[in-house]
């Protein structure tokens, strides 16, 4: 069953024991805009039979689509609960927020004609015999951001893993600057001058050691590269400083344990660290996932500030709107399959939403 | 009602007197435990300092006690860094008395110089070994080491009484099944009234505590303890690290059977460890891993074992009495865990209120 199948069939579960208060926590962030359609039509239909409905959601126009009144937390506290119809999404995110902030993300245009990464006919079959990654292939010129759409666990994960190295059982090419990478591991990599950075999706669980200080995970990716046996964390005080300082995170010091910051303030010393090692190419995986608006934007702006400097990107993401507002192309996975890739300028998200179920094939880029 | 809420902001301090006042706690529920046998525990507890602290030999006593928990603590503290939870330091401090054993009786007209050396050497390797081998199996298949180590535990245990019983026993002792006494070559020698074991305690301790906070090898152990893909994720080989903390974890308690079976009892027998191997993981534990802590709380448990026997001589209370009150106190430190990780709150009950 795919994973809105499964949903719809929680909800019929639900329906069927005569629940009269239903509560789903992100339903959609697994879902097409296809799917996540036919969801509302059903909570619009529990709405008329008399259902109590709460629905928690971080994409801002969901929320002004379904929802007759809206709550907004902000740190544990209720920040205000408004009627849907007197508010914007303006309003909503000053609210998120405490302050006024402008949503828009810029675009800049790619420069260089450049490919910086390209990846040939990449398979991976995992353990359980599972084909994860089927015959992908794709490029990445220099300072473009390439998004990666598709439904959740549709080989995002693998994708951005194989990359990096950390991926041992897949076959094909990983060129990176015209260097096959694909059997390398991550310090092999390192150790060729060759700098990916990469951003993982479980921030605490891969990407940071959750009881370990700033500076210690500073450290995480170039400590083996020091003389000696002993470890100098001289060097990587100065770098936490920095990091602090750019990204503005808020810490009572850089000996305080990672996982004692909050959600954004993660992300800001992961992402610091990686763009700190001054990478040729980035990975990010859902970076702005549990993050307030403020913090999203933060870091929407510190990618496009890595686009101009000539970085290439690899977004994987949910939110489509993000997608088609931030990135250059779209390339959009089903099964382990690239399904097509669009532009990201001309391309809508219905089209997108189709590509994510697997129903449309090539770089179509309108289906009007 | 009683509202619980994790809570992060635990400071040091504060932890510090939570545990303190949990051991307060212990002394007291085993007090009631002392009243029920019939005697004062105000007087059973002040014999117990007094028979650990009381004279000078005592002392010597009781630190000669703690030195094969430190050493076992420091092995311990290792591999729980790592989250390995090593239940097999029993096992790996007999294996290395025997390696150690191996030597001083195959070579016991050595001179003291090179003996001890290879005797120190033989030891970490062969605990070192037994520690390994669980170790592979959890790196390569991710075996449960908690069981795996216990159960090499046994495994070493039997070894040594097939030794004893056995290849090993000694033809001077007419039939008694004893394995012979060390040659003097193989013996520590005495430096202040006390076996120079105290001396390897002590430059293990600031060596352990170098190790794990500015080498990178100690790095890459605290890095996979956090999180196994974070290691991987910086490029760590996860396995290898795995494989050979846990030979030095192993190593270091097979050198505390060296100790013991040359500083102490200047042979080998079963009950060589003095259950050093089970009690050091609650040393560990409450030092909270951290090498500089481990001698004091080392100390303070040979103490209680020290003073457990006197109290049996002083009142005729069984000397169990002591190791209820050891178990007693790891209960309550480990129960208080949890109020360094939650907040307990009294909320008044809405629903009584209401009906006032």
């Amino acid at each position: 069953m795919s994973v809105g199948e499964k949903q719809t069939v929680e909800i019929l579960k639900v329906l069927y024991r005569g629940a009269d208060i239903l509560i789903l926590d992100e339903p959609t962030a697994v879902l097409t805009p296809q799917e996540t359609d036919r969801l509302f039509d059903i909570l619009l239909r529990m709405k008329d039979q008399g259902c109590a409905i709460i629905i928690i959601t971080h994409k801002l126009h969901e929320v002004m689509e379904i929802s007759d009144r809206v709550s907004v937390l902000r740190r544990g506290e209720v920040a205000g609960t408004v009627n849907t119809r007197e508010t914007s999404p303006m309003e909503l995110t000053s609210m998120m927020v405490g302050k006024k902030v402008t949503l828009s993300i810029e675009r800049p245009p790619v420069k260089s004609e450049d490919i910086m990464l390209e990846v040939r006919d990449l398979s991976l079959i995992d353990r359980d015999s599972i084909k994860k990654l089927d015959r992908v292939s794709f490029s990445v010129r220099a300072g473009e951001i390439l998004g990666v759409a598709g439904v959740a666990g549709s080989g995002q994960k693998e994708l951005c893993e194989s990359i990096q190295g950390l991926e041992r059982r897949k076959r094909g090419e990983i060129l990176f600057k015209g260097e096959n990478i694909s059997h390398l591991t991550p310090r092999a990599i390192f150790e060729k001058g060759l700098r990916i950075s990469f951003i993982p999706e479980d921030r605490l669980g891969m990407g940071l050691v959750p009881t370990m200080d700033l500076v210690d995970n500073v450290i995480l990716k170039d400590y083996y590269l020091q003389k000696g046996i002993f470890l100098d964390r001289e060097p990587a005080k100065q770098r936490a400083e920095h990091i602090v300082k750019m990204l503005n995170v808020h810490t009572p010091s850089i000996y305080h344990p990672v996982n004692k910051l909050s959600g954004g303030n993660i992300q800001k010393v992961l992402l610091g660290r990686e763009i700190d090692s001054t990478p040729d190419f980035l990975v990010t995986a859902y970076p702005t996932r549990g993050l307030d608006i403020g913090s999203a934007h933060l870091i929407y702006d510190e990618l496009n500030r890595q686009k101009e400097r000539g970085v290439g990107i690899l977004y994987v993401g949910e939110d489509l709107n993000i997608l088609l507002s931030l990135c250059d192309r779209i390339m959009v996975m089903f099964e382990g399959k690239i399904i097509g890739t669009v532009d990201a300028s001309t391309a809508t998200k219905e089209e997108i939403g189709l590509m994510m179920l697997g129903e449309v094939t090539g770089g179509v880029n309108s289906n009007d | 009602m009683i509202k619980m809420s994790a809570r992060t902001d635990c400071s040091a301090k504060e932890s510090a007197a939570i545990r303190g006042g949990a051991i307060i706690l212990a002394l007291v529920t085993v007090s009631f435990f002392i009243m029920i046998l019939g005697h004062n525990p105000f007087s059973v507890y002040g014999s117990m300092i007094e028979g650990a602290f009381g004279t000078v030999y005592r002392i010597t006593e009781t630190l000669r006690k703690s030195i094969p928990l430190i050493v076992a603590s420091l092995g311990i503290s290792l591999a729980f860094r790592l989250k390995f939870w090593n239940i097999g330091a029993e096992g790996q401090i007999m294996m290395g008395a025997m390696g150690a054993t191996f030597c001083a009786l195959n070579f016991p007209d050595l001179t003291s110089w090179l003996l001890l050396p290879m005797m120190g050497a033989a030891s970490i390797i062969c605990g070192g070994i037994w520690g390994a081998i669980p170790a592979y199996f959890r790196a390569k298949w991710r075996t449960n080491e908690t069981i795996f180590t216990l159960m090499m535990n046994y495994v070493a245990l039997k070894w040594l009484t097939y030794l004893q019983y056995g290849p090993w026993k000694d033809p001077a002792a007419l039939g008694f099944p004893k394995i012979p006494g060390f040659s003097p070559n193989a013996v520590l020698p005495n430096v202040f009234g006390l076996h120079a074991g105290w001396i390897i305690a002590i430059v293990l301790v600031v060596i352990v505590h170098l190790f794990i906070n500015h080498t990178q090898r100690g790095y890459e152990i605290s890095v996979v303890g956090g999180s196994e893909n974070t290691g991987r994720y910086a490029g760590m080989n996860v396995k290898a690290v795995i494989i050979y903390t846990i030979f030095l974890s192993g190593g270091l308690c097979g050198l505390c059977g060296m100790i013991e079976a040359s500083g102490v009892n200047r042979t080998l027998s079963v009950g060589i460890t003095m259950g050093a191997g089970y009690t050091a993981i609650i040393t560990s534990w409450l030092s909270s891993l951290k090498a500089p802590v481990i001698p004091a709380v080392c100390v303070l448990f040979a103490a209680m074992i020290q003073g457990g026997t006197f109290i049996q001589m002083a009142f005729q209370i069984p000397q169990s009495a002591a190791q209820i009150l050891q178990g007693t106190i790891l209960f309550f430190v480990l129960g208080s865990e949890f109020f360094i990780r939650y907040r307990v709150s009294f909320i008044k009950n809405i629903k009584a209120e209401g009906e006032k």
